[in-house]
């Protein structure tokens, strides 16, 4: 069994150098499509034959195959590492990194020219083949692909050039030789067009009819052929051209009219939300000019309370009573909220209220006196707004009867009775009250 | 008459050089002798 076993070895191995012979043979012949058919054998037979291994890196790295050419050395040194061809092909190739890195940017740019070509864009594949096959002329993938696409885009001169070129790296190229008879082919049948095209026109010559004798207008014709000529371009121009010139203008003119329409819309827009941002401000600004007006007049304004105050206090610790008393009765103090401007002013308010109401009451009555009824009047107030006394309240009723101001007047004089009847000014009150009521004669 | 589209099918993007290792793994480098030896261990094993 063994030794049966032994035979069966020894066929199969002679087998595997029998076809690495014959691809030997076609690589020398250069026909290296079949000679990658028998080595390919020759390994499936035997993967240790380290010579068909070794040259069938080679003819591929020929091909342009250069991933294919290094994966079988590298297998090749795996399996027999000894003495191996391999090595010194290996070494080589990385003698020259350039050359690796040139082979990889080619194959980059075929598998791109492959993607261009498969999206319809031929003129972009072929730019790309035509780089790669300039960079690697053994590359005999690029060529048969440059040829494919010259086909397709029927230019048959260079579908001949890229074929020829392919089959001197490999004779017997099965795509390049189908691409051959397919160019033949195309030729043959373009040479048949042609001859029948040639016969068709000749036949035509013959049937020609002779045209009738043609005689060159002279003098006024041809001025007449010259305004008729003329005529018709003016009018070419008048009804077709000008026209269209016209309508072109006015659409360009109409667009800028739209888009001049649409800015000014714009700007209106904006200039009517500024107006309504001024109308605003000018309400802010009159609010903040009221506010401070509160603070700042001198009639009424905050300040004016303060300095009121002011002037009372200063005067009270003067001694002249009525002038403080009476600086005192012109405070608001519901426009304060300042609670040492409430405590000074109370302070002072309750000296008023006690006796301090009797100085303005006397000054309205001396005023009274002089005929200054005016004064008398704003005395005799000032004095009720602290206290209301018999007194001030008859005082100042009999200043405005004096000032015509009856009803009022006897609004006082009633108030004078209700409070003290009895009093002095209580009785003098009732006596002007009957002397009021009496009608005149 | 070549079909162009047909035609452009057959080609196969190429591999690159970083894709060797790839390419020496993938390969299936069984050959004659290996089929052989397996048939002759399975004819052992069923004696």
């Amino acid at each position: 069994m063994n030794q049966a076993t032994d035979n069966l070895y020894d066929r199969i191995k002679k087998a595997s150098n029998w076809e690495y012979n014959l691809g030997l043979t076609k690589a020398r012949e250069r026909d290296l499509s079949n000679a990658i058919h028998h080595l390919q054998k020759a390994l499936r037979l035997n993967k240790h034959n380290t010579s068909a291994r070794n040259l069938l890196g080679l003819v591929y790295y020929e091909l342009g195959e250069v991933v294919e050419a290094l994966s079988q050395w590298v297998i090749s040194k795996n399996l027999d590492g000894k003495l191996n061809r391999a090595d010194h092909f290996l070494s080589q190739i990385q003698a020259k990194p350039n050359q690796i890195e040139n082979a990889n940017q080619n194959i980059r740019k075929y598998n791109q020219a492959l993607s261009y070509a498969s999206k319809g864009s031929e003129d972009l594949a072929i730019l790309q083949m035509q780089y790669v096959v300039s960079r690697n002329p053994n590359f005999v993938k690029g060529h048969q692909l440059l040829a494919l696409l010259y086909l397709h885009k029927k230019e048959y001169d260079k579908v001949s050039d890229s074929l020829n070129k392919l089959l001197q790296i490999d004779k017997k190229n099965a795509v390049a030789l189908r691409y051959q008879e397919e160019l033949k082919d195309i030729m043959q049948s373009s040479r048949k067009l042609r001859r029948k095209e040639h016969q068709l026109t000749s036949l035509r010559k013959e049937e020609e009819i002779k045209p009738l004798v043609y005689r060159e207008n002279t003098g006024w014709q041809i001025v007449v052929n010259i305004l008729i000529g003329l005529g018709l371009g003016v009018a070419v121009m008048f009804f077709l051209v000008f026209p269209t010139i016209n309508q072109q203008t006015s659409k360009e003119n109409r667009k800028l009219i739209l888009e001049y329409n649409d800015k000014i819309t714009a700007k209106e827009n904006e200039i009517e939300q500024l107006q309504a941002q001024m109308g605003s401000l000018e309400a802010a600004k009159v609010a903040a000019e009221g506010n401070l007006e509160q603070y700042t007049d001198s009639s009424s304004g905050i300040v004016a309370e303060y300095n009121f105050l002011l002037q009372a206090q200063t005067e009270y610790m003067a001694s002249h009573r009525l002038e403080a008393f009476n600086f005192l009765a012109m405070i608001h103090p519901d426009r304060i909220n300042d609670p040492v401007f409430l405590s000074v002013y109370q302070n002072l308010r309750e000296v008023a209220q006690s006796d301090g109401w009797r100085y303005l009451t006397d000054a309205g009555k001396q005023a009274l006196n002089q005929q200054d009824i005016e004064k008398a009047r704003d005395y005799l107030t000032k004095s009720l707004s602290f206290t209301v006394h018999e007194d001030t309240l008859y005082s100042l009723g009999y200043a405005l009867e004096l000032m015509g101001d009856i009803a009022s007047a006897s609004g006082y004089y009633q108030q004078a009775i209700d409070l003290k009847p009895n009093s002095t000014s209580g009785k003098k009150a009732k006596q002007r009250m009957a002397l009021l009521q009496t009608p005149t004669q | 008459m070549i079909d162009f589209e047909k035609e452009l099918e057959k080609f196969s993007p190429s591999l690159e050089i970083n894709e060797v290792e790839d390419s020496i793994l993938n390969s299936d480098l069984t050959d004659m002798s290996d089929i052989l030896r397996e048939l002759l261990n399975e004819m052992e094993e069923k004696r």
